[in-house]
């Protein structure tokens, strides 16, 4: 099984280097396919607009990558805030995104719900975010993109938490259940998963092919960190998606800016993992 | 035994960040503060490269509950702003926001606005940074000039940046960009993770000290006073040696906090409220 081609890059943890740099790597390391995340200063993603993304293409092209994935970073945005300038924000900034993605020839944006008040009902919260979704789910069609609702860190781990509701596989479910759109999938975070003592038995149970990308990072209750350095089985968990059946793509982003000194090294560990741990998933 | 004043308190609400702008303000009532430094994060206030949210709201909901913003900080390098951003296109949208800021702070009838130098690429020249930065910052200075308000920069730790990360730069940023409006700050726990302690910001800018943020560092967190290894006592003695009567805001940014910020006000509060010479 070709494991190699379905592994992302990312530009996420380069964040504090030159795009220019970011893609010296990725042509070192081997990688073809990116989950690109449109932040500053590699490229202008905002609610007002986006930079032209002619010369990112460019780019992208030269240096051999094929964009699989878009992950806007969340910055203030939020799917679940309450109407308001925020709100108006977020569903102008995730359009943008779109956008994005579709002119830099990829077919889906990976979205969750950060940012939520934890002061505010979960009931009101879980409808807002529906609705958010439901406005932007039109958009995606019209661009022939599907959104990936990823679960985002909730109570287990209150360093990082994100939001009080979309954290498990069950609340995911539903919603893409409430929502029944054909532009509507899901992406699988391990660390996160991991977090709220789900498996990827439970998400697969659940979700099934409508999980159409895995974040499979390392991690602990801190946040993600690179393959060896969290409490993870990450070799145990590749075998657990070659058990389910999981054919697509596989994204190595660490959220987070613990690697933003050294950004290829998390790269690196996976690679060597993978590339050592023998089975189907040899390099 | 020196003490501090009711009035020199300031809360933030950066650690408020997972709740709503009320449930930030009614906390601050309820614990008898009565002047915040306003930090413009979601969901609390939407500032952005093209203006602000309407203030008419706000500012009765500040009415309501007797509180004043006396200092404006905009978030940089969380967002898409910081105060050296390499591609110049960002870098106009950089300063449109930052300009915004400077503004709301006029509208707000706050005196200043906390700024920093943001950082430059790991591996760029060190002098194509520094002076996008201090180039920056100065035409910041003019915009605040002209609305009749101060900019007071703070250090960042070296992890955050690699401008403006220990005193020595500090003094020499301050120096290049010599402008009236330019203030500085210290922010303990960016000093204390330097290790420098707070007379050697006194000593280098005497009365352009005019803000800080005062938490209880270790030194690197952003902790409330109780949490870090801070002696209280000989910092506001310090202070007191060196006439400083300005503001002690109270910037809990520290995650830690961020799961029940009231209960870390309320035991932040406690330590401090044993120095105060009034009652809160």
């Amino acid at each position: 099984m070709d494991v190699r081609g379905r592994l992302l890059g990312s530009n996420g943890q380069y964040s504090r280097y030159p795009m220019a740099y970011f893609l010296a790597e990725m042509e070192r390391l081997g990688f073809h396919g990116l989950d690109f995340v449109p932040q500053t200063p590699h490229f202008w993603c905002a609610h007002t607009g986006i930079e032209e993304p002619g010369r990112l293409k460019a780019a992208l092209d030269e240096a051999g990558l094929q964009l699989a994935t878009l992950t806007p970073p969340h910055y203030r945005y939020s799917i679940t805030a309450v109407k308001g300038c925020q709100r108006e924000a977020t569903f102008r900034y995730y359009q943008n995104a779109i956008t994005l993605a579709h002119a830099l020839g990829g077919d889906r944006v990976v979205l969750g719900a950060a940012g939520a008040c934890w002061d505010l009902d979960g009931a009101q919260l879980h409808r807002q975010a529906v609705s958010m979704l439901r406005s932007l789910c039109s958009a995606a069609e019209e661009a022939e993109i599907t959104l990936l609702l990823c679960p985002v860190m909730g109570s287990d781990t209150p360093l990082i938490a994100q939001s009080p509701i979309l954290g498990r596989a069950a609340e995911i479910a539903s919603v893409l259940e409430e929502l029944s759109h054909p532009r509507l999938g899901a992406a699988l975070d391990t660390n996160v998963m991991s977090a709220c003592g789900e498996t990827i038995g439970d998400w697969f149970g659940l979700l099934g092919d409508q999980i159409a990308l895995v974040c499979l990072t390392d991690g602990n209750y801190h946040g993600w960190r690179a393959w060896g350095d969290g409490c993870l089985p990450m070799m145990n968990y590749l075998e657990e998606l070659e058990a389910v059946g999981y054919l697509g793509d596989i994204s190595l982003r660490v959220p987070g800016d613990h690697y933003v000194e050294s950004p290829a090294y998390p790269d690196e560990r996976a690679l060597r993992a993978i590339s050592e741990g023998g089975g189907v998933w040899q390099t | 035994m020196a003490n501090l004043k009711r009035s020199q308190l300031v809360a933030m609400n950066q650690h408020y960040q997972r709740f709503s702008l009320d449930y930030f303000l009614d906390c601050q009532q309820k614990l008898g503060i009565k002047k915040i430094e306003l930090w413009c994060g979601a969901a609390h206030f939407w500032l952005d490269h093209e203006g602000f949210e309407n203030t008419a709201t706000f500012k009765r909901k500040l009415r309501d509950r007797d509180l004043q913003v006396v200092s404006i900080t905009a978030p940089s390098i969380a967002y898409q702003y910081q105060y050296a951003m390499q591609e110049p296109a960002h870098l106009e949208y950089s300063y449109q926001y930052f300009s915004h800021s400077i503004r709301l702070a006029a509208e707000l009838e706050a005196d200043r606005v906390v700024v920093n130098s943001g950082w430059g690429y790991r591996n760029e020249e060190a002098a194509a940074m520094w002076s996008r930065c201090r180039d920056h910052l100065g035409r910041l200075c003019h915009m605040a000039q002209q609305y009749d308000v101060l900019l007071v920069m703070e250090s960042l730790r070296d992890d955050e940046s690699n401008l403006v990360y220990n005193l020595e730069r500090a003094k020499r940023m301050y120096r290049e960009i010599n402008h009236p409006n330019l203030k500085m700050m210290a922010d303990n726990i960016a000093t204390g993770a330097a290790g420098e302690a707070l007379s050697d910001w006194f000593e280098a800018f005497g009365e352009d000290l005019i803000h800080m943020h005062f938490l209880d560092g270790d030194p690197w967190l952003h902790n409330i006073w109780g949490d870090g290894n801070t002696a209280l006592e000989e910092q506001i003695q310090m202070m007191s040696d060196h006439h400083y009567t300005g503001y002690l805001v109270q910037e809990v940014a520290d995650e830690h906090y961020f799961t029940d910020p009231y209960a870390a006000d309320i035991k932040n509060y406690r330590v401090l409220k044993r120095f105060l010479e009034d009652e809160m």
